[in-house]
């Protein structure tokens, strides 16, 4: 890759992690962030963790990642640099993963960077959700937090099959068996990936020695932790189930098929791949252990359908409703990397071939690329969908110059201060001006009996608090 | 699977005009089954009880005077609208057919005339550019399906069109020393035609006839141009100085200054450029068409093609780009907003035609050179095509919908799977259905008859509801009263 296209691309990646850093200073916790930090305070981490473990759900990691709640160190600022942390690591995890697909390749430093630059434009640009993968905090915990052990362990397995130091080796091994143990933990959705990844690849290469099937193991072990846990069957036995085994199951299929349709089609992911190429041939060319996992040329792409569909089919099976769109954040990211995966097996099978890459301009990808992302494919030309297109970085630059992000975290602002200064133990809060996209969730109601209304009255040492139907901050 | 997908490929190849031919006509066929649904719109009808009224000549004068300069407009409007002839507001299927076929065949003309295609290929490439406007123009509803905003606009790029087709054969004529008036004649009159038509497409016709003219007369070679140029701002400056635009000013907003207008205009440019450009889809058909568009340059027995040749690329897409921002200025110099739907739906065929236009020109520089760009050799060679029929699907039937959300799907991010949409959904039938309850309202023997507001009204079809009560003005009511011969319509609120 061209130096100029490097600097190209670094740029662009900055330009990308710039508004949803920014929007971090915006953001304000929702219903569950408040409740944790209550159930923390009261019971004390260990004793949340069995209770929650036992009785509500198996998901350990996540449960153990609550250690780290904002809420429990500190008010408002703790929190929004809890969401900046995420936004950080996720891009700092799509660098590790760089840093360790090209580990064995011989490559230099500054292309591996370009390639972390790469893969963070293609996550954020086409995040699902940012306001439940970044801004509510907890909902981060839950399937971010996955994203950035997932990525560190695949960096670690690269690392663990070009190193040579037997030192160097087993702290990646360990790297590697922590972040399986780890990662399906943290939702039933990073445990249904883990099954399907385990089994494909041990399926795919049975011979593969001591130190995979331990991890496949351990990582098995993790899934079944998680997915059999007290808890989740304890909740599943208090509601009637039905079986619509057919009916969901065509959902599910349906529903892959859709997200796939979607996700493949933003050109940017296309553009970019093109702009790695040479990089790729380079990974798939190597010795390292991306290059031997991809000989087989339909094992990603196999996985790629067999990871999204497996967790829509889980999702309908068990509560007939689609993936939330918090956890289409892991599933988007597993796409990105089973497709980029999908893409050196390609080149592989391309080069066995002979077959010659068609060279276009890296500058001329860039500028498409620029345009990709400027686009909002507001084909109708409504002006009321101008910035509002398919394109999430887009619409986070919107939400943060607008004023939108300002208006809402001064509208909140406005409402803790209510709730601190009104001696009364019901308040009623005014409506919020304007929920951004980009890091809205949900807004507590006008019925103080909603419980997202009552742990926020809880948190305040109120009785009661609810929206008062009147007209909006201004 | 390789032996299969070997296989999967060969009979793909040997299918292709096919396959490419039944997805045209997929394209094009929900538009033409929404026609048979789509009626006339309230202008259609006051165009027509004016015309009917005044005769054509009191009528001409009315509307230079106290409405718009755009004469061709207004005599096309005294002569073909249907309804002046009979009462066909319930058998308007044809209308829209027309203009969707109309414009098919102006495309096939220009393919065969100006760049030598023939056979299928011509008929498939024009279907091509037929399919992309139907697909991505923004106003359908408007562009299309509203006759009053049909021969306003779409009819006027025909006449474009038409008017390169005569002067592409004037020159031709002159070149094998066969002159004739006749011809000349005809060059003439469509250049006042084009010239009395909408301002976003007289105003950059002028433009770049004055530009010619300007080349030529430094040059100094060929008189044609400046002719031209002179026609056209003679009949520029008849259309533009009606007394009928300065009474529309009036009751417009206010009129943004010179250079408000500009700005206005370059950064809706911009967005324009940017959201045409930006269609995945245009850039895919783009690649694919690359070796066709190649092959047509190395011809070079076309007037055009040897023009083509001559031109540095950029400079054509730049003089394009500056038009296209001349096109956005009269509606913001007159009235401080931005150019309806209907006429950016003119621009977009345009602009699609400008586009292959700028690759023909890019392929024509390239031609004759030692070797290639870079950029274009893989394109030329075609090997990449099953890719970009494989790009060209995918982006095609996305929703754009990265968040996956279930407001948003099959929304479709292209007029096609819309129209399926208004059209097997029943949405297009029941509003059908509403409107021929209306007329049968209308007529009854009755003076004074109620109507009601529309409850369906499929965004591709229906730009206007008479009797939408946000809308709904007792003028209107008086003219729709008028043409059915009833003393009153008046609105009745759905409860």
């Amino acid at each position: 890759m061209h130096k100029r296209s490097q600097y190209g691309i670094h740029i662009i990646a900055a330009l990308v992690v710039l508004p949803f850093v920014v929007l971090a200073a915006y953001c304000h916790p929702y219903y569950d962030d408040y409740s944790t930090a209550i159930m923390l305070k009261q019971t004390g981490f260990w004793t949340y963790f069995v209770d929650t473990y036992q009785h509500w759900s198996g998901r350990y990691a996540f449960l153990l990642a609550n250690i780290g709640h904002p809420l429990r160190f500190g008010g408002l600022r703790a929190y929004q640099w809890g969401a900046a942390g995420l936004v950080a690591g996720l891009v700092g995890s799509c660098y590790v993963l760089a840093w360790g697909l090209t580990a064995g390749s011989q490559l230099p430093k500054a292309p591996r960077l370009a390639l972390g630059s790469g893969l963070t434009v293609t996550v954020l640009a086409l995040l699902p959700s940012p306001a439940e993968g970044f801004y509510w905090v907890l909902g981060g915990y839950n399937y971010t937090l996955p994203i950035l052990v997932g990525f560190g362990g695949l960096a670690a397995g690269g690392g663990y099959a070009a190193a040579v130091s037997p030192v160097r080796r087993r702290l990646l091994l360990l790297g590697m068996l922590g972040a399986a143990a780890l990662f399906p933990g943290f939702s039933e959705f990073s445990a249904c990936l883990t099954l399907v990844l385990a089994g494909g690849l041990l399926a795919a290469f049975p011979r593969a020695g001591r130190a995979y099937w331990l991890l496949a193991a351990v990582a098995a072990g993790g899934a079944l932790a998680m997915l059999a846990a007290p808890g989740n069957l304890g909740r599943l036995h208090q509601t009637a189930y039905k079986w619509h085994l057919l009916h969901d199951v065509g959902q599910a299929l349906g529903a892959t098929a859709y997200t796939l349709l979607n996700w493949l089609a933003f050109p940017t992911c296309w553009l970019l791949a093109a702009l790695a190429l040479p990089l790729v041939e380079r990974i798939a060319a190597g010795e390292g252990a991306v290059a031997r996992l991809t000989r087989r040329p339909f094992l990603w792409p196999l996985l790629l359908l067999l990871g999204l569909a497996g967790c829509y089919c889980f999702s309908y099976l068990a509560v007939h409703l689609p993936v939330p769109q918090r956890a289409r954040n892991l599933l988007y990211a597993y796409f990105i990397v089973t497709l980029l995966l999908s893409l050196v097996g390609a080149v592989q099978l391309a080069q066995r071939r002979g077959w010659a890459r068609p060279r276009v301009a890296p500058s001329v990808l860039l500028g498409l690329v620029v345009l990709a992302l400027l686009g909002d494919g507001n084909g109708r030309l409504r002006s009321e969908a101008i910035g509002r297109g398919y394109n999430t970085v887009g619409l986070a630059y919107r939400d943060w110059l607008s004023g939108d992000a300002a208006r809402f975290d001064a509208a909140e602002r406005h409402r803790y201060a209510l709730l601190r200064t009104t001696a009364a133990d019901s308040v009623g809060v005014p409506p919020l001006p304007v929920m951004p996209a980009t890091l809205s969730y949900y807004d507590i109601g006008p019925s103080s009996r909603f419980w997202g209304n009552q742990v926020l009255a809880l948190y305040f040492g109120k009785k009661a608090v609810w929206v008062q139907p009147t007209a909006p901050v201004k | 699977m390789d032996n299969f997908t070997g296989q999967f490929v060969r009979a793909l190849y040997r299918h292709y005009s096919l396959l490419v031919t039944v997805a045209l006509l997929l394209v094009v066929l929900p538009f033409v089954a929404l026609s048979c649904y789509n009626h006339p719109s309230l202008d259609d009808i006051l165009d027509a009880t004016t015309v009917k009224t005044l005769g054509f000549w009191a009528a001409q004068k009315i509307f230079y005077l106290t409405l718009t300069g755009r004469y061709t407009t207004t005599i096309l409007l005294a002569l073909v609208n249907p309804l002046l002839y009979h009462h066909l507001e319930a058998s308007w299927w044809a209308v829209a057919t027309a203009f969707i076929f109309g414009t098919l065949l102006v495309l096939w003309l220009c393919l065969t005339r100006l760049l030598g295609l023939s056979g299928s290929a011509a008929w498939r490439v024009a279907g091509t550019l037929l399919g992309l406007w139907l697909a991505y123009a923004p106003g359908q509803a408007e562009g299309l399906y509203w006759f009053t905003g049909a021969y306003t606009y779409v009819a006027t790029a025909w006449l474009l069109l038409l008017w390169l087709l005569a002067l592409n054969h004037h020159q031709q004529a002159r070149r094998a020393n066969q002159h004739s008036w006749g011809r000349l004649m005809v060059l003439a009159g469509l250049t006042l035609a084009v010239a009395g038509t909408t301002e976003p497409m007289a105003l950059p016709f002028l433009l770049a006839l004055l530009l010619g003219a300007g080349l030529s007369w430094w040059s100094g070679r060929g008189r044609i141009l400046r002719l031209l140029a002179a026609l056209a701002a003679a009949g520029s400056a008849v259309s533009f100085a009606a007394p009928g635009n300065f009474v529309r000013m009036a009751n417009m907003g206010a009129s943004f200054g010179v250079l408000k207008t500009l700005s206005y205009s370059a950064a809706t440019t911009g967005y324009l450029l940017l959201t045409w450009v930006g269609n995945p889809v245009l850039l895919a058909i783009s690649a694919l068409l690359l070796p066709a568009l190649y092959r047509v340059a190395q011809k070079r027995d076309q007037l055009l093609t040897i023009l083509l040749a001559r031109v540095p690329t950029a400079l054509l897409a730049g003089v394009l780009v500056l038009l296209l921002a001349a096109a956005n200025c009269p509606a913001y110099y007159a009235s401080g907003t931005g150019l309806p739907l209907r006429a950016r739906t003119m621009l977009h065929l345009l602009f699609i035609i400008g586009w292959f236009g700028v690759l023909l020109a890019w392929c024509c520089r390239q031609v004759g050179r030692e070797q290639l760009s870079p950029l274009l050799e893989p394109l030329v060679a075609g090997r990449l095509a099953l890719l970009w029929t494989g790009l060209l699907v995918l982006f095609f039937f996305t929703d754009y919908n990265v968040q996956t959300r279930a407001t948003m799907l099959g929304q479709g991010s292209n007029n096609v799977v819309r129209a399926y949409r208004q059209w097997l959904g029943g949405e297009a039938k029941r509003y059908d259905d509403e409107m021929r309850t209306r007329y049968a309202a209308l007529g009854s023997s009755a003076l004074v008859v109620q109507i009601q507001p529309l409850r369906h009204r499929p965004d591709l079809l229906c730009s206007f509801d008479v009797a939408d009560p946000e809308n709904a003005q007792v003028l209107h009511l008086q003219g729709y009263a008028t043409y059915f011969g009833k003393k009153r319509v008046v609105v009745k609120a759905t409860p």
